[in-house]
């Protein structure tokens, strides 16, 4: 229990032990996909937090304005697949020139 | 990754604070946006009480009303008690495990815009033609299709409830993360903060179930575009088991950080160390394990789940959760205990939640849950949990946090007439919602009859609902009032026994100058008692 990947296992532990016991009322695929898919899930967040290396060390800005509107890109594109297709080409040309300046943050880094 | 300090000055301003990567602006940002929210839908709840103060319709017709409930309820969970507990995250996780910043600073950023995003898109649909959204929060089909509940303000409400919900996913992320690969040396997951292991699990069902409603919002998104997912005749069942096993778990994301929360006031204002560490972790992993498999309690009228599978999981909760109780209860048995106002709050909520979660093991079994289900019990029960539960903490976490976030003080004497209108408003309001839901008083609708015998209670009701608006509006001056007039409080003004109080108050930019030894998951207690 010292290292994080044993603490997600046991968690996924729990749900496939909880999932079996459903197996046992219903085989439902819907039902039973689910605590079996959230269980699969910590396992893979499992694996990850076992491969994790030695953090990098990596300047960020103490601000970052693309990042904010690669955001509100996302946000109106989002609300402009309801609202219109002119919405949507806004928010997704914003969340372009977000992304690039993301990139350019990170190139500069 | 770690990040690096800027050599610059920090930058001041509205954009600089808008576009901070710095973890503690970002919690700042969210608690802030999440408070205003509170106050906005806690004036629909308003407005709904005066409604139902008497028979008839006075103040909103009944399509109005139907918006106002959906707001409120939709409002609260995505958009107020989730962010507030990940505000407090943001912000106090990396300090409790002693990292200079948070996993993916640019991430978090981008999870507070998103959820903004989120936020106007669903209140957007006031402003539309149709109106806003008026199926409750769950937005079950085929009510919440494009027949029977036709406009924009529908589809606006879906999508903004996706990117509140994917902002908070996005936040989730990076609160695992830096509790997984930043810890401070000697920070075992032992040795983690109380709060910090709350948040282990929360941030575990976050990133497990909060997609599972993401894509059944866009399923149903795509249903009122004519695509026909849930239209099938077990349609609706489907999307109801694919929503509860977002909702519930949503509960409990509502509910562990402000546990944490509470284990942190407790074990400080009761000058002893956290009593049954261990005990606490095993059965928060149990317990946010059991409450992913509790979902179709919700569904136990439909007549499709296996009751008694659901009904062993739900009553099985008891156990971990009075393990919980017993810790935080033990950890005041012995203690020199200081009446602060976070510790009045903190009692309260012990007292309140037992309410909350007691009517919810009552419901848990399917008997009574046919005679209450879709009743103002209901209303009562979870108003027990997320407001007299959840809400409780969060202002014994502000009370407790406010001296580390801004320097000063909260004012005692306005903190304890705020938590006495408060205790009494909250129970006014709410318990007489036990009695009009065993009484056959229905939720969701916006008028009754004079002869149904429901108008005393829901006048009492709505008389405890004003008197909790006062009690905020006592909290919301005592802000400015401590802000304006500044108590300064030191780098630990409690005598705290986690990371945080071992930084200025407010913390620099990259958190700590020096660290004390982490010898146990209280490392300011072991250097006060000498063992570090």
């Amino acid at each position: 229990m010292s290292r994080p990947s044993v603490v997600l296992l046991v968690w996924a532990g729990f749900l496939v032990v909880l999932g079996l016991v459903l197996l046992a009322w219903t085989r439902s695929p819907l039902m039973n996909g689910l605590l079996f898919g959230a269980a699969a899930g910590t396992v893979v967040l499992a694996v990850v937090a076992l491969r994790s290396r030695e953090p990098r060390r990596r300047f960020v800005p103490d601000v970052s304005f693309p990042t904010a509107l690669t955001a509100v890109g996302i946000g109106l594109a989002v609300t402009g697949s309801a609202v219109g297709t002119w919405l949507l080409l806004i928010g997704s040309g914003l969340a372009l020139v977000g992304l690039a300046g993301v990139v350019r943050e990170l190139a500069r880094a | 990754m770690t990040t690096v300090a800027s050599e610059r000055p920090v930058p001041r301003g509205l954009l600089a604070w808008a576009a901070a990567t710095d973890h503690k602006r970002v919690g700042v940002l969210t608690g802030a946006t999440a408070l205003v929210l509170l106050l906005v839908n806690g004036a629909f709840a308003l407005v709904m009480r005066s409604e139902l103060a008497w028979p008839g319709t006075q103040i909103v017709g009944l399509k109005t009303y139907n918006e106002l409930f959906t707001a409120h309820g939709s409002g609260m969970i995505y958009l107020v008690v989730t962010p507030l507990a990940f505000a407090l995250a943001v912000y106090f996780v990396p300090l409790q495990v002693g990292a200079a910043e948070i996993a993916g600073p640019r991430f978090a950023l981008l999870g507070f815009w998103l959820y903004v995003c989120g936020a106007v898109a669903m209140y957007s649909g006031f402003l539309t033609q149709e109106g806003a959204a008026r199926f409750g929060w769950t937005a079950f089909p085929p009510l919440s299709d494009s027949t029977n509940s036709p406009g924009l303000g529908s589809d606006l409400w879906l999508l903004g409830v996706c990117l509140a919900v994917g902002g908070m996913f996005v936040l989730s992320g990076c609160v695992l993360a830096t509790i997984v690969r930043l810890r401070a040396p000697g920070m075992t997951m032992l040795r983690l903060p109380v709060f910090c292991w709350t948040m282990v699990v929360t941030t575990l069902m976050t990133l497990t179930t909060f997609p599972v409603l993401i894509v059944a919002l866009t399923l149903l998104e795509l249903d009122r575009r004519g695509v026909g997912v849930f239209t099938s005749s077990g349609g609706p069942a489907a999307y109801q088991h694919l929503f509860w096993f977002y909702g519930h778990p949503v509960v409990y994301v509502m509910f562990f950080p402000f546990v944490g929360a509470m284990g942190e006031v407790i074990a400080t204002f009761s000058r002893r160390r956290f009593f049954g560490y261990h005990a606490f972790v095993i059965s928060l992993l149990a317990f946010a394990a059991l409450s992913m498999s509790v979902w179709a309690h919700h569904m136990f009228t439909t007549g499709q789940v296996t009751n008694q599978y659901f009904s062993l999981t739900s009553t099985l909760i008891a156990i971990p959760a009075g393990i919980e109780y017993f810790d935080l209860i033990g950890t005041m048995i012995g203690g020199s205990i200081l009446f602060r106002t976070p510790m009045l709050f903190a009692i309260g909520f012990l007292l309140l939640f037992l309410i909350g979660g007691l009517s919810g093991i009552m419901v848990a079994s399917p008997p009574i849950d046919y005679h209450v289900h879709d009743s103002f019990f209901i209303v009562a029960h979870f108003h027990y949990t997320l407001f007299a539960g959840s809400m409780f903490a969060f202002f014994a976490a502000v009370y407790y946090w406010f001296p580390k976030v801004t320097g000063a003080f909260l004012r005692e004497g306005l903190g304890k007439f705020h938590f006495l209108f408060m205790f009494v408003g909250t129970n006014l309001t709410f318990f007489p919602m036990f009695l009009l839901g065993e009484k056959g008083m229905p939720r969701r609708v916006g008028d009754y009859r004079g002869s149904d015998g429901f108008t005393g209670l829901n006048l009492i009701s709505t008389i405890g609902a004003f008197l909790t608006a006062l009690a905020i509006a006592i909290f919301v001056c005592n802000v400015f009032v401590s802000l304006r007039r500044r108590e300064p409080a030191g780098a630990d003004p409690w005598e705290g026994q986690t990371l945080e109080w071992a930084t200025s108050s407010p913390p620099p930019r990259h958190n700590f100058d020096a660290l004390p030894a982490v010898r146990s998951f209280a490392p300011l207690l072991d250097v006060r008692e000498g063992k570090a």
